[in-house]
């Protein structure tokens, strides 16, 4: 065995937690000492009977079967010992020891910023964070999130769409593809991004584990853009961790009353920045990285997403489209927002007869102005 | 037949509905798509408020909309009185074209719906029925766009979110 089987060994122990393998770390510094360990010595450490009973079994594991797990399973595995080891998280507070994970590891050279926020997203927080990622994948920023349901979800579709690189940090075993509901994109980011994880093959489901990834979501990141969050959530945590390792906060803006913005609304009480468009976060980035200087942004003040009834910029806003439209369509458009409209609601709002606002909607529709959403829900296109 | 649009029924409104996507998938799941591809009308009803309820606007009443029907009804027993059948749902697919006729354009309308959408053989003859019925609720003769146009709204492809 060799530096790096001792520290898949210790990364790919499922018996122990990954709070008690950091404080072995610390203790004993490297891996090879802690396989050496006897159980008295652990005792006389402080460590309870339970951990020293699944400490010693953890050493009946091979590492053959687990470089033979890596191998059928198609995963790979970075620790310490390994020059691919991103340079990010060495230097956070307890580092992972060893990284599985499958695809390309993220670009140490590259700005990445993480999209995160609530799982039980709006209408709006889902365009929202789909415009941002892919206009920031498309400036070559890597996306980094946790591939849960919601805003994280479609940061990864956003970056995928921008065929950009995007990173998923899991809280569950490498293999494990959960929710469920997010096959499609697990095996697509498997493709052309990467999915990590800190938890070997078997490791149990575990809720502790979710701080414990958000940790490594901030840790990758130079910049952490949240889009809509509760003030109880996992995001907070996220948060916590990024301002700990010193990392810049973004969140989008919302209402008050929101419940779903006040966890952003708190963090901009607390010093968070506030992201109009995704021309905010990329000058900031350019501030460290230099991949920019080359490219001219637009320094306008016109932003991406225009205020909803405000005449004069609605116009500037089509006329941008190279597109004539007609009376009924600037009504139905002007309407028209990303908080999902109703049909009736258009029809009562416009003024204008049924036939008439069907007519403006498939015109619009078919100008790609518009997207329904689901059956007669219809919102602004903004990507 | 009536269905919610999540388990909660609020979706959606954020405010009122916590539902998780992949429950209101799962909810949603419980009509296939065999069985919506056969129904003809699909129409989104979303909540009144309480100023809905009182407003003093009166919609259309159900005997004018009532004599409209009858209308239509003895347009197509008149139009079909050589076959053996008497409205135009029960139009035979080869029949449906040779009845339906639809000019260029609208052609051009149910083509983009259709290569966007995906949608199945069988659709496709409901759109034109419906557009047929919709024409004869207004006493035309021929199919225009806006009957096709709307009969594509009472096509939902996916009950889904997309």
């Amino acid at each position: 065995m060799n530096e790096r089987d001792y520290y898949l060994w210790l990364a790919a122990n499922n018996e122990l937690e990954l709070p008690v393998k950091h404080k072995l770390l610390n203790y004993f510094e490297t891996p090879y000492e802690i396989y050496n360990l006897k159980s008295e010595t652990l005792e006389k450490c402080g460590f309870s009977n339970l951990i020293c009973s699944r400490f010693m079994q953890s050493k009946q594991i091979s590492i053959e079967s687990i470089h033979e797990t890596l191998y059928k399973e198609n995963i790979k595995f970075s620790s310490f010992a390994d020059n691919d080891y991103p340079e990010k998280f060495k230097n956070i507070y307890n580092p992972p020891i060893g990284i599985f994970y499958k695809g390309r590891l993220p670009d140490d050279k590259l700005p990445s910023v993480s999209i995160i926020g609530a799982r039980c997203c709006s209408e709006y927080g889902r365009q929202i964070t789909l415009n941002f990622s892919k206009n920031l994948s498309l400036n070559n920023v890597q996306i980094i999130s946790g591939l849960a349901i919601g805003i994280d979800g479609h940061a990864h579709e956003g970056a995928i769409l921008g065929k950009g690189y995007t990173c998923g940090v899991l809280g569950n075993s490498i293999d494990t593809i959960y929710p469920k509901y997010n096959y499609n994109l697990f095996e697509q980011m498997y493709e052309t991004g990467c999915v990590i994880s800190e938890y070997f093959v078997g490791n149990k489901f575990n809720k502790t584990h979710f701080p414990e990834r958000n940790r490594l979501i901030a840790a990758l990141s130079d910049i952490v853009l949240v889009v809509e969050a509760k003030v109880k959530s996992g995001t907070m945590i996220t948060i916590d961790r990024a301002l700990e390792q010193g990392k810049d906060v973004y969140v989008i803006p919302g209402r008050i009353g929101d419940e779903l913005s006040e966890g952003c609304m708190r963090m901009v009480m607390q010093g968070a920045n506030i992201a109009l468009s995704y021309k905010d976060i990329i000058d900031k980035l350019s501030e460290h990285y230099e991949i920019f200087n080359n490219l001219t942004l637009e320094k306008d003040s016109q932003y991406t997403f225009l205020p909803n009834n405000n005449k004069v910029k609605l116009n500037k806003d089509i006329n941008n489209c190279k597109f004539t439209l007609e009376k009924n369509e600037i009504i139905v458009y002007a309407l028209l927002s990303l908080t999902p409209i109703h049909l009736d609601d258009i029809v009562i709002k416009s003024k204008i007869t049924y036939p008439e606002v069907i007519d403006a909607i498939t015109k619009l529709l078919k100008k790609q102005l518009i997207i329904c959403i689901s059956a007669e829900y219809y919102i602004k296109n903004n990507q | 037949m009536a269905l919610n649009r999540c388990p909660c029924g609020f979706y959606p409104d954020r405010r009122k509905c916590h539902c998780m996507p992949n429950q209101i998938k799962r909810y949603l799941s419980k009509i296939s798509q065999p069985i919506l591809d056969r129904i003809d009308l699909l129409v989104d009803i979303p909540a009144i408020n309480y100023d809905e309820i009182l407003s003093k606007t009166k919609p259309e009443s159900s005997a004018c909309i009532r004599q409209r029907v009858i209308r239509a009804r003895k347009l197509q027993n008149e139009r079909y009185k050589d076959l053996n059948i008497n409205y135009n749902s029960r139009l035979s697919s080869k029949e449906a074209e040779e009845y339906c006729v639809l000019t260029p354009s609208s052609k051009e309308i149910i083509k983009d719906f259709f290569c966007n959408k995906d949608l199945s053989a069988r659709s496709y003859y409901r759109i034109l029925k419906t557009a047929r019925t919709i024409a004869d609720l207004e006493g035309m003769e021929q199919i225009l766009d806006r009957h096709v146009n709307e009969a594509l709204m009472f096509r939902i492809d996916s009950l889904e979110v997309k």
